[in-house]
Order: structure tokens, then sequence, then C-alpha cells
């Protein structure tokens, strides 16, 4: 078991989190969403008390606990007041160490998983990313939904959750943090509890291999009626957070679209007005991700959008970067870290990722020194190997009808259309 | 937990100062980490507008960062970018609030630029159309595609027949296009003013000098003459109102909400509890029924407006496809009928208080909360040490005064109804229908 202690009194409010490694990717194909679901049944009744046992429990303590499924880790993290710790770590010991796993949750939370598939149909954005891994990262693992799809959901067997249970449940390789108002010896004593809770074995997760460029555009309509906007996603793989270039390539993706004197939010929003938001991120993952370009044009103004936003990714790549940017990128990262850290809470979670994305020790303190030391010359490098505007993906969730014709005169490469409801 | 805990959470130091301008100052110093958060609130916002001009107060909030007397186009956000620092804004009905988080070491970089801002702003014709199409951009984004937005505009058109609280923030959209450069010169001169702000830091930071500096950077902007608001009242609901959307959504969405009493309102608190008795956690009343036991939603939350004026408490859920609003509106009818009848228990009442405490301190852990609690009660009811009074009173609140409140306030005649119900026909245009 490995302990990570952030210790800060200023406020009365402590976090606990178990975490293992090894997350959504490691679904079985068909069994996407297992992990989530798993991990989440594992809060629905343990030790005797019921799922509304529990709840009662954790509002009596005032207390939050939640399991979180990433593509690398899967993990259970709670927030209480200090003087709750302990009783909120009692709960937690009892789900991971004896869950009940009962046929009547599972079947509640099958429903509720598909329920929330529903919901997640009302909002464009999260329409367009569901479909933007899958079109960008196709054949990797990463590129399957973590959340499930209905049809995966309703293969899903109270079974094969406890199969996972026995499988993935273990000291090995067991992460356990502590953040806030605790002090290091009952981070100790805590930790022991929980670690006891579970048996000593568990099945180590492979981890996948980087994603494989694709080659040529795509491009998919995720059609919805009635939008008056699109909401647009363009972008391709990124490399993995250990990897020497992710450092060079988030430099060139602020100096692109992270900050709002950007290139993207300059030529779209200052100068045109033609989204509220235009932006350019790149993910962070043990072997791969993806870089994201997204904008909310309106419908009328979709295709123009397209067209300029592919233009300006062509000419940052071809052109690089201008000395003022970089100097103005690296104060803005370096200076902005200080909010990444400012809770004992951000601190552990970051301490947590550094380990399951396969970072040495210090990535946390060396950050903003990596930051000012890149150059030019990196963050162009780096351009080049990794953005190809030609292989673009591109996932539009727009009403089609009017808007296909008008997307064909562009070069976007092969076009599909997909109902917005579609699995 | 441990012996160097802090035993009470609320223990904020805040030092405050008048400038002889008018300008309020706020200052709480806190070494958790080496940042600091400075946030300017306007007490100006949608409540301040009226028919035919709505949307100016969040237009204006985009304007204010553009060119000034001595800082050209872009000058603000790059220099805030350089020293590593966020800006962020944002309006509602009572204020308009401008956020800078940045390291530390840069405070005095964010007071030179805010003082700039407040009282050399320049205006021209290409700022606010360019502006008003990303505003615009905006308003789609946020209610005429977003199903929730599109339900709270009708809900607040609805409930609000005479008071200003019936207009939507971003302003309808006939009413964003026809903003002049005119509007948003005397909008600006008249409310953005140092006596119609107040200016609050939190961080780590040392308060007598930053003072110094507010007073170096603020203390030559003249006041104005604030107009003096009338405030409408709004005319007692006396019966039940509906509306229903129809939108492509994959279930019904429904949001039921009460007149409610204004932040200030000594009812205000009983309500409150009542609402985290209703909502406030898994084990809570009409989360258990309505998402554990009957799963007739996959989600339902709630907000009691912390407005300055009588506003809205507001019950919003996700149906379940297959279920119908008729079937959850059974259910909360009669869990609000259970706890208008009798006070809560005493188990239930702990865990309120519990959950209340712990959202409390997680809302004043970092800079940047401590600044929008701070500066929203000095903004909306007009002294930040409310915060630490109604954080108090809630706390106090008996059961027999959450099962009062539930009585006075959630009564169906007090009530409005806005559904959404899926089909994929084909509705009304951009939200100009109110």
């Amino acid at each position: 078991m490995i302990l990570l202690h952030e210790e800060q009194h200023e406020v009365p409010l402590a976090e606990v989190s178990v975490v293992l490694a090894g997350g959504a990717a490691a679904d079985p194909v068909g069994k996407e969403g297992l992990t989530a679901h798993a991990s989440e049944l594992m809060l629905r009744g343990a030790a005797g008390r019921s799922r509304n046992d529990l709840d009662e429990r954790l509002d009596e303590l005032g207390a939050s606990l939640d399991a979180s499924v990433s593509m690398d880790a899967v993990a259970w993290s709670g927030r209480c007041l200090s003087r709750h710790l302990p009783a909120l770590c009692e709960l937690l010991a009892d789900a991971l160490g004896r869950p009940d796993l009962a046929k009547s949750e599972h079947d509640k939370l099958v429903r509720e998983e598909l329920a929330q598939l529903d919901d997640a149909l009302d909002d464009d954005g999260t329409l367009a990313a569901r479909w933007f891994d899958r079109l960008a990262l196709a054949g990797h693992p990463y590129a399957r939904p973590s959340g499930g799809t209905k049809a995966s959901l309703a293969s899903l067997t109270r079974d094969g959750a406890r199969a996972w249970a026995t499988r993935r449940l273990g000291q090995a390789g067991l992460l356990v943090g502590f953040a806030g108002d605790v002090d290091a010896g009952t981070a100790r004593s805590l930790a022991a509890g929980l670690a006891a809770a579970l048996p000593g074995r568990a099945e180590t997760m492979p981890t996948p291999g980087a994603p494989i460029p694709r080659h040529g555009r795509r491009t998919l309509i995720v059609d919805k009626p009635e939008r008056t906007q699109s909401q647009i996603l363009i972008g391709g793989p990124a490399p993995a957070r250990s990897d020497p270039d992710f450092i060079p390539l988030i430099v060139a993706a602020a100096i692109f679209g992270g900050t709002f004197t950007s290139r993207l939010m300059t030529e779209v929003r200052v100068k045109r007005g033609w989204s509220y938001g235009a932006s350019c991120s790149v993910g962070r993952g043990r072997t791969g991700a993806t870089t994201r370009i997204h904008l909310h044009p309106s419908g009328e103004q979709t295709p123009k959008a397209i067209a300029l936003v592919l233009r300006l990714w062509r000419e940052i790549v071809d052109g690089g970067v201008t000395r003022a940017e970089l100097e103005l990128v690296r104060g803005w990262l370096r200076g902005r870290w200080a909010f990444e850290l400012d809770t004992p809470g951000k601190r552990l979670d970051r301490r947590i990722d550094a380990l399951h994305l396969g970072l040495p020790n210090d990535d946390l303190a060396a950050f903003p020194t990596r930051v000012a030391e890149v150059t030019r010359a990196e963050v162009e490098a780096a351009m080049r190997r990794w953005w190809h505007p030609e292989d673009a993906s591109i996932v539009v969730t727009a009403t089609a009808r009017d808007l296909v014709p008008r997307l064909k005169r562009l070069a976007l490469g092969e076009l599909a259309i997909v109902a917005y409801d579609a699995d | 937990m441990s012996p160097r805990a802090k035993s009470d959470p609320l223990d904020l130091r805040v030092e405050q100062q008048l400038l002889a301008n008018g300008l309020r100052v706020l200052i709480c110093p806190s070494a958790a980490a080496p940042v600091v958060s400075v946030q300017t609130w306007f007490r100006v916002g949608s409540r301040h507008e009226r028919e035919g001009l709505t949307g100016i107060a969040h237009l204006f909030e985009h304007l204010m960062f553009n060119r000034t007397e001595r800082l050209a186009a872009g000058e603000f956000d790059r220099l805030m970018e350089q020293a590593g620092g966020d800006t962020n804004a944002s309006t509602w009905t009572d204020w308009t609030q401008y956020t800078d988080n940045l390291p530390a070491d840069r405070l005095e970089l964010a007071l030179r630029l805010e003082a700039e801002r407040m009282q050399r702003l320049v205006l021209d014709d290409e700022v606010v159309e360019s502006e008003r199409e990303v505003v615009m951009n905006e308003r789609r984004f946020r209610v005429e595609d977003d199903v929730e937005g599109a339900i709270s505009e009708e809900l607040y058109a609805r409930a609000f027949t005479q008071h200003p609280y019936r207009w939507p923030t971003i302003g309808w959209m006939r009413d964003i296009r026809a903003i002049t450069i005119a509007d948003a010169r005397a909008f600006y001169r008249t409310h953005y003013a140092p006596n119609n702000a107040t200016l609050v830091i939190a961080g780590a930071c040392e308060p007598a000098a930053v003072l110094r500096e507010i007073e170096r950077r603020y203390g030559r902007i003249r006041p104005q003459v604030l107009p003096t608001e009338t405030i409408v009242v709004e005319p007692e609901q006396t019966e039940e109102r509906r509306a229903t959307l129809v939108r492509p959504v994959a279930a019904a969405r429904a949001c039921y909400a009460w007149k409610a009493p204004a932040q200030g309102d000594p009812d205000w608190s009983a309500l409150a509890l009542a609402h985290t008795v209703l909502l406030g956690g898994a084990a809570a009343r009409l989360y258990r029924r309505l998402v554990v036991d009957d799963e007739l939603a996959s989600q339902v939350g709630g907000m009691l407006t912390p407005f300055a004026h009588p506003g809205l408490y507001e019950l919003f859920v996700s149906l379940v496809r297959g279920h119908t609003v008729a079937e959850v509106e059974q259910v909360i009818d009669e869990e609000v009928a259970r706890l208008s009848a009798a006070a809560p228990s005493a188990a239930e009442l702990t865990r309120a208080r519990t959950r209340l405490e712990t959202e409390f301190c997680v809302e004043l852990e970092t800079a940047d909360g401590k600044a929008q609690a701070l500066g929203h009660y000095d903004a909306t009811l007009g002294d930040h040490r409310l915060l630490r009074e109604q954080h108090a009173r809630l706390l106090a609140v008996r059961p027999e005064e959450i099962s009062r409140a539930a009585a006075r306030y959630l009564r169906k005649e007090r009530r409005t109804v806005v559904v959404a119900e899926p089909s994929g026909e084909v509705v009304d245009d951009e939200g100009d229908d109110a």
C-alpha cells in the first residue's frame, strides 16, 4: 500500500481517497461501463447496512462518498468535517471489504445508468465529447465510453460485478490518500484500517498501448433537431502525460487556445464574435490522450468557423509560435500552477494522478521549472509531431439537414451522420 | 481531528474600510496558499434594467474587458495572463462581479488594472458590435439550445408579473440586438462608480499594505450620483401558474417554483433548512422517494434564491423515461404537505445542520470562495457580516420553524410549474415570446 498525505489545518475539512490502478480502459469489449458500475455498486449496501442505511449514515456525517472512474484508475473518495473522518473511513472500509453487491441494487443501478445516458442526450457539448473520443481514438480502449452504452449496460450482471470486485480489490497496488485537517499519525492509522479490510492479492490490469494515429480527415455530425448553434470538437491523438512532448504541447495548446488572448479566442470570439468560447486543450492519459479544439458558433456561422479553425491550426503548425507568445504562456502556466495546488485536496489529487500517469516523484515541484525551460524549438517540434490538421477528427452536434450541404463544400473528409440518441 | 484544527471555520478576519469616494473595501487575509483573489462587486444587476433594455448589465460585463484610455485592446487580459492570473466575471439579478485570481505577489497588478477600467473604459461601435455577437451566441448556448436554461427563463417570466426578476439576466434576444453604444455609455457613467462598488481581496496579503495601495489606485476616482431605485413589489400570487414547452429531450423535465422570501428575511433561513430536509443529501425526503425508492427521476435538485428582493424556491426534476409529471407531482405534493404538517425529526435536523456546516467550510476553503461569499453578502444584503450571522441563524433554526415556513411558503397558489415535454416538433424561435 502507498500512503499519500497532504496536511493543512486552515479549514476543519478532511478528504480520503482509495485508488486502484486500471480504470475503464480495462473494461472488456461489450462490457463498457463495468468498472464504473461495479465500483458504484459497492457503495449501495455493505456489512449489513442497506443502501438507505448507508445514505442516512453519510448524511449524519455530512459526508460525501463517491466512486469515480478514469481510463487509467478507479477511486473512491470522501469528504467531511474532520471530526467525522474516522467514521467515514469505517463506512468506506465496509464498502470496499464487505460490499453486498445485491441483485436488487445491481438492477436498480443499471436503470439509473440508463437514465443518466438519457440525461446526457440533453447536453450538446457532452454529446459531442462522447462521440469525439470514439472517432479520434477508434480501436483504442480509451475510445470506449467509461459510462457504457445502452447495449453494454444491459449486458452487465450482478455476478460480473462480483467477479470484478474479487479480481480487483486487494492491498497489492492500493493507494490511500488523506488531505486536509488530519495529522500524519491519524492518517497512518486510518490507512491501515482501510487496507486491512481488503484481501492481500489483486489482479494487475494491463496498460493499453499508445493510440494509433489515423490518416485523412473524417467528420461526424451528431444530428439533433432544433439546434440554433453547433457544438464542435476538432482534434486528434496526443502524447502520454509522461512523454517528453507533453509539456511543449500544452504550451502550444495554451498559445493556440488556452488563454483569452490566444489565437483562437482572438480570431473566433474577439474579432468575429462567432462563438462565446474557442479553446484548445490536451488531455492527460497514461499512454495517450487527445488534443481538442472546442467552439460553439451559430448554425449559420458553423461552416466558416470550421474552415477558419482548420486554417489557423495549419498556420500555427507551419509557422510556429512567436517569442512573445511563448513568454506570455510560460508566465501564465507557471503562475496559475499555484491554483492547481491551493487546497490540500487538489494537491492530493495531483499526486495520485502523477503516480497513475507514470510521472517521476518530483513532477509537482518540477512542473513550473519545466515550463519555464520550454523552448520555441521544442514547442514547434511537438506540434509537428502531434498536430496534423489534414488528419483531423471533427465532431459537430447540430441539426444536420441544413448544415450537411454546406459542410460538403469544405474538405472535411468522409462525412457521416449519426442520430443524437444512437447508442 | 487534530489539536491544530480550528474549531470555528467562521473565524474569518476581515478588515473593512470605506474610502472617501464611497468605495467599500473588504480584506480577508489567509496564509493557506500563495494566491489572492481580487473581486470587484458592483451593485447593479439585471433588476436595475428596464423593459426594452434587458441584458445591458450582462452585455456591459463583456465590454469591461476591452480597451481603456491607457490600455490597448487586449492589454488587460495579456498583462493578467503573463502574471499567471485568471480573470472572469458574472452578472445576476442584484450584482455584477469581476474576479482576478492570481499569484499573491502580483496583487498590485490587479488593483492597477481594475482601478483603470473602473474610471477610463473606452467604448466604441466596433467593440459593442463584436460583443453583441458573442452575447447572442452565449444566449443560444445557455437558453435556446439548453433545456434547463429555457425552462428557467419561462419560469421567471411566468412567476413574476411586475418585478424586474421576470426577465432573464442575459436579456431577451430582441433587446440584446437593440442596445446602442449610447445605452452602454450611459450605463457605465451611472453604475460603474466607486460609491456603487465593493472591492474584496482574500488570500495571502498584508492588509495595511493592501489598503495603502488601494487608496493610491482608487482614492481619486470620482463618485457619481446614483439613481434612486424604485422598488417594485410583486403582487401576491393567488393561483398556480403552469406552462409546457416542447423540446427534443429524451425524457420530460419539470421545474416547480414557489414564491420565497428575500435572503435578508428572517424566514429565509427556515426555508433553507426545509430545502435541506427535502433535498440535502441522498437520505433527504424528496431525493429518496423520487430517485431511490420510486425511481421516477434521474436527477432532482433545488435552490432557494439568494436575492435581495423576494425570489423563488426552485425544485428541478429530470424524469426517468416512461414516467409522468403527474407521478412526480404527487410525490412532491405529499412530501411538501408532510413537512408543512409536522416538524422534521431530531435526526433529520442534525443531518441538515451537519450538511450545512460542511458546505459552509467547503465554500470558504479557497481565497476565491472567501471573496465570493463576502462580496455576495455585501452586494446583496449590504453587510458582509451577515455571512457569519446567517450561518449561525441557519444552525439555530428550530424544527417547528421549518414546518411553519413550509406551510407558509410552499403552497400551491404560490407555485409556478414549467414542464419540458419530449417531441421532435419545431418550436418557437430565439426566446422572444415572453
